[in-house]
């Protein structure tokens, strides 16, 4: 075999860091000039659309659209953002011009007039934008003025509910489940939320728990009640005022009967503030449900003196203490979900919350695994690893330079704590053979177990012990970019050990002994470890290798995980870049069958090996079954 | 089952017969060669160059199963044109310097056969040979009733050379054989199986080799790049089995006859039945999980040399001593 090094001398120069021919000044000079242009096209539109220049406050253009299908002429006015024509005109309707709410204009009477995501414009016709936006302005008033879009109010509902939320609620309160009372916490020494910010949870540990793991203290605290309604609140007119009374209204009219009995207790116990948190349907095909709430701060004092006159302290009924109250305004609040439910479901795996997954091995690729998890929604990690992070590991591993020196399992929970804390993680920092004595339960009471050790020994030792134990997921890189693998085996709780693992993969060969048949080195080469790993040589990308691997991984798990793909799968990718061959080394049979840059997966019965000694028949019929937990 | 490579290999390995290891064939080979020269150069005759032809030149030999002979297939190349002698002549010198060397020596209708009682047999085929006014090598077989007859033997080996060279990666560690050739000596075991006695009906083995050249094009391989022969052999069978009409395969060189046209049209509906029975066997075999009933489901079309081991000898099998490393370079890290 040649020198690897001499490779080094046929790497690319780089293209980073060289002069540029394009002077400093230049890009912004030219869009200054552009959006002036724009500007001036714009201004000659909104002329021939008889829109007259108003120069007070800041240039603006007045104007009416008349409606074609109701017949309405109504009053806007036209802005031309700074950035236009990069942005889209703003248009803004006078409200009080409107004889009802319509949907799609803000209560600040700004009209959308096109999704704020998934679109672009065509920047170089600035006069066709401002002819459409007034097109798309017309005909979102018009179908609002015939009622067409009264629907899409109910989804725009917390836009209309508290436009201008002052205090910022977190809630981890599950939107599901019975009228029942909730902490309301104080947040302190935010770390990394913001003081005097509330947090509503269901039960007090869980918003200890919650903002210990954000580096958060919770503070002082008070009671709040949640109560479900079978229908939206009614939307509040634009600057009006909610009272305590169309609260009581609402909950009596659409409430349970729990929930209206607990309002009642709320109202006697006349204890202020209170927050009232409402789940309400969403009026979607997909259903699902929303919270918002509001807050009853303390009443007039001479009202309550009034509502208690001739009662004794406490004995006020409910009915009293509302009739008094009842005009009094409520703060609508906004509530942020923050909750496990909510903020899974935008990662798209909500079935995911119930699972327990383990990771072995937290290296480059199974840091990576294990951030992918956790963004999936995986509900309970757990990381095993004795490994400290080293220096050189910065940029191949999700923890950084702060966190050198630190054990790797114990510096990742911290850190994925602080970004998930509605997520469970755990660690052990014990080498897993020994944690298979010291704390079984650990490992094999999961769903799934990830082995990302890059040990071969060990993983294969792994395969025949837990044979009969969760799924597995094995994961590696091969040296020098040139590939990285996932692979799938086992079976559900519950069912029996099926043909297929990872000592399948292997193949007995007379001359290299065994064979890692996905492998894309060819055997019997001995990769220098030290270049292998050597970023910027052979493998100039080696942190985005480990990290594609990593998703591989994470998908893999998660499709065995909600069942929608059965082990036994090879999940692999080859490297685009060729320094592996120029290197000296040799690919096996299987790289040439996959073009570089390509993914390949391989399921089924053609990965199971016969006579495997460990999954086939034969073996099945004789193999011990998985170490028992022992109860810890 | 899928991945049954290893079994397919070692099936080869207990079924192939090549020239190098056949030494009994090899000796009465050369016994016969010398008792030929010997004659021709005793009665001033031109004297013959002998070459190895036939399935031992193709590398595709077999071992015979009970009922079949062990057989080599020897050319004699006489270097004149075939105007020289006749081919009833040249036959004639042969078959004199064999005669009575064994109890059974037979002129067949293009070869003087020399049979031992002990299962082996020699075929010696006598050739014209000799360069025309423009330099173009010449060949004739001596035939017994057509006379000198168009042939050309280095160029059938020539043509079965190129189109097993897309083969060249897939050769077995054990045997070094490519999989063209594994496969055609799949398919004459099967054929000797099925019917163990000389047949017209019974395709010869150049009629096998070039039938898996029309089929096999390349090779087909598993995921991981390593050989699926079970897969080639379906192949195969399945285009033989489903052949519209007769099966039919021109030989590339003189006289580009069709190497299936002696079979009958019984024996073309029986073969064509038997091609698929045997592509059902392999699917079957490929469909099912169990690899022991795998195994048993293509012993039936292919005989017991494939190997079958029960559970037992599958246990004992995975702790046999190997010389191979026990320390293995890795390629893996994470």
């Amino acid at each position: 075999m040649s020198d690897p090094l001499a490779g080094l001398s046929a790497a690319p120069a780089l293209t980073v860091g060289k002069l540029r021919a394009l002077d400093l000044a230049t890009p912004a000079a030219q869009l200054a000039a552009t959006r002036a242009a724009a500007r001036n096209a714009a201004t000659h539109t909104l002329s021939e659309h008889g829109f007259v220049l108003e120069t007070s406050p800041m240039d603006h253009w007045r104007g009416t659209l008349t409606l074609p299908r109701s017949g309405a002429v109504v009053p806007i006015q036209v802005w031309l953002p700074a950035a236009f024509p990069d942005a889209l005109p703003k248009i803004i309707v006078v409200l009080n011009a409107l004889p009802k709410r319509i949907a799609h204009v803000e209560t600040s009477g700004a009209i959308c007039i096109a999704p704020s995501t998934n679109v672009f414009v065509d920047a170089d016709r600035p006069e066709d934008l401002v002819t459409e936006a007034l097109d798309r302005a017309t005909t979102t008033l018009d179908e609002g003025i015939l009622g067409e879009t009264d629907a899409d109010l109910d989804a725009e509902f917390q836009a209309y509910w508290d436009p201008t939320p002052s205090t910022k609620i977190l809630s981890l309160c599950s939107a599901d489940g019975l009228a029942h009372d909730v902490v309301v916490c104080g947040i302190r020494d935010g770390g990394l939320l913001t003081d005097g910010n509330l947090l509503v949870a269901d039960r007090m540990d869980d918003a200890e728990r919650w903002a210990a793991h954000l580096g958060a203290q919770i503070g002082t605290f008070s009671h709040g009640l949640y109560a479900p309604v079978s229908t939206s609140a009614p939307l509040p007119l634009p600057n009006s005022v909610t009272t305590v009374s169309e609260i009581a209204r609402f909950i009596f009219e659409h409430g349970t009967q729990a929930g209206e009995k607990a309002f009642r207790k709320v109202i006697q116990r006349a204890r202020y503030p209170q927050i009232i948190i409402f789940s309400m349907p969403e009026a979607l095909p997909e259903g699902g449900r929303r919270l918002t709430g509001v807050r009853i701060n303390r009443p007039d004092t001479a009202l309550l003196k009034r509502a208690a006159r001739g009662f004794r302290n406490g004995r006020v009924p409910a009915a009293r203490i509302l009739q008094m109250i009842g005009r009094e305004g409520v703060e609508r609040l906004k509530l942020t979900r923050v909750d496990h439910a909510y903020v899974s479901a935008r990662g798209g795996a909500s079935r995911l919350a119930q699972a327990r997954v383990a990771v072995v091995g937290v290296g480059a690729v199974g840091s990576e695994v294990l951030c992918n998890l956790a963004a999936l929604g995986v509900g309970q990690l757990r990381l095993v690893d004795n490994d400290e992070m080293d220096a050189e590991n910065v940029h191949r591993h999700a923890l950084g330079m702060n966190r050198v020196g630190y054990k790797k399992a114990i510096a990742l929970t911290i850190e994925l704590r602080a970004r998930f804390p509605h997520l469970n993680f755990d660690y052990r920092v014990t080498p897993v053979e020994e944690l298979l004595t010291s704390d079984p339960a650990f490992l094999i009471e999961t769903d799934l177990i990830v082995f990302a050790t890059g040990e071969e020994t060990l993983e294969r030792r792994m395969n025949r012990l837990l044979l009969n134990g969760p799924p597995r997921v094995h994961t590696w890189l091969e040296p020098l970019g040139i590939a990285g693998h996932a692979f799938a085996c086992g079976t559900p709780a519950g069912d029996a050990a099926t043909p297929g693992c990872l000592e399948c993969l292997y193949l007995a060969d007379d001359t290299f002994g065994l064979i890692n048949r996905s492998a894309l080195t060819a055997p019997g080469q001995e990769i220098r470890q030290s270049l292998a790993g050597c970023a910027g040589t052979f493998s100039p990308f080696s942190a985005l290798d480990a990290r594609r691997t990593a998703v591989d991984a994470a998908e893999l798990a998660a499709r065995v995980l909600t069942g929608t793909s059965a082990p036994p799968i090879l999940v692999s990718w080859r490297g685009l870049h060729d320094g592996f061959e120029q290197a000296g080394y040799a690919l096996s049979r299987r790289a040439k069958l996959i073009v570089p840059g390509a993914h390949e997966e391989i399921s089924g019965p053609v990965l199971v090996r016969p006579g495997c000694r460990v999954c086939s028949t034969a073996a099945l019929a004789s193999h011990p079954t998985a170490p028992q937990p022992t109860g810890q | 089952m899928a991945g049954m490579q290893t079994q397919f290999e070692q099936f080869h390995m207990n079924i192939r017969t090549y020239y190098e290891i056949n030494e009994t064939l090899r000796d009465k080979k050369d016994i016969i060669v010398r008792r030929v020269r010997n004659h021709l150069e005793k009665n001033d005759r031109p004297l013959c160059t002998p070459f190895i032809q036939g399935s031992y030149k193709m590398k595709v030999g077999v071992c015979a199963v009970p009922g079949l002979e062990y057989d080599i297939d020897v050319g004699l190349r006489f270097d004149f044109d075939e105007a020289a002698y006749t081919a009833k002549t040249v036959r004639n010198w042969v078959f004199e310097a064999v005669d009575g060397h064994t109890e059974q020596v037979e002129a067949l209708s293009s070869c003087i056969r020399v049979t031992y009682s002990d299962g082996y047999h020699v075929d010696l085929v006598s050739y014209s040979w000799w360069d025309d006014e423009k330099g173009n090598e010449q060949h004739r077989l001596a035939h017994k009733t057509n006379a000198w007859r168009p042939a050309d033997p280095p160029a059938l080996v020539q043509h079965v050379k190129d189109a097993r060279k897309p083969f060249s990666d897939t050769k077995d560690t054990a045997t070094q054989t490519d999989q063209s050739r594994r496969v055609v000596r799949y398919l004459k075991r099967w054929n000797d199986r099925a019917v163990p006695h000389e047949s017209k009906d019974k395709p010869s083995g150049i009629a096998l080799v070039l039938l898996v050249e029309k089929h096999l094009p390349g090779p087909r391989t598993m995921w991981d790049g390593g050989s699926d022969d079970h897969a080639s052999l379906e192949q195969v069978a399945q285009a033989a089995a489903n052949t519209v009409g007769r099966i039919s395969i021109t030989k590339p060189t003189p006289e580009y006859e069709d190497l299936f046209g002696g079979i009958s049209e019984s024996g073309m509906t029986t073969l064509k039945k038997r091609f698929g029975d045997l592509h059902q066997a392999l699917v079957d075999a490929r469909m099912t999980s169990d690899a022991q009933i795998a195994c048993k489901r293509l012993r039936d079309v292919l005989g017991d040399d494939f190997p079958c081991p029960d559970t037992e000898t599958e246990k004992k099998s995975q702790v046999l001593k190997t010389s191979a490393p026990a320390v293995i370079s890795s390629a893996s890290s994470a």
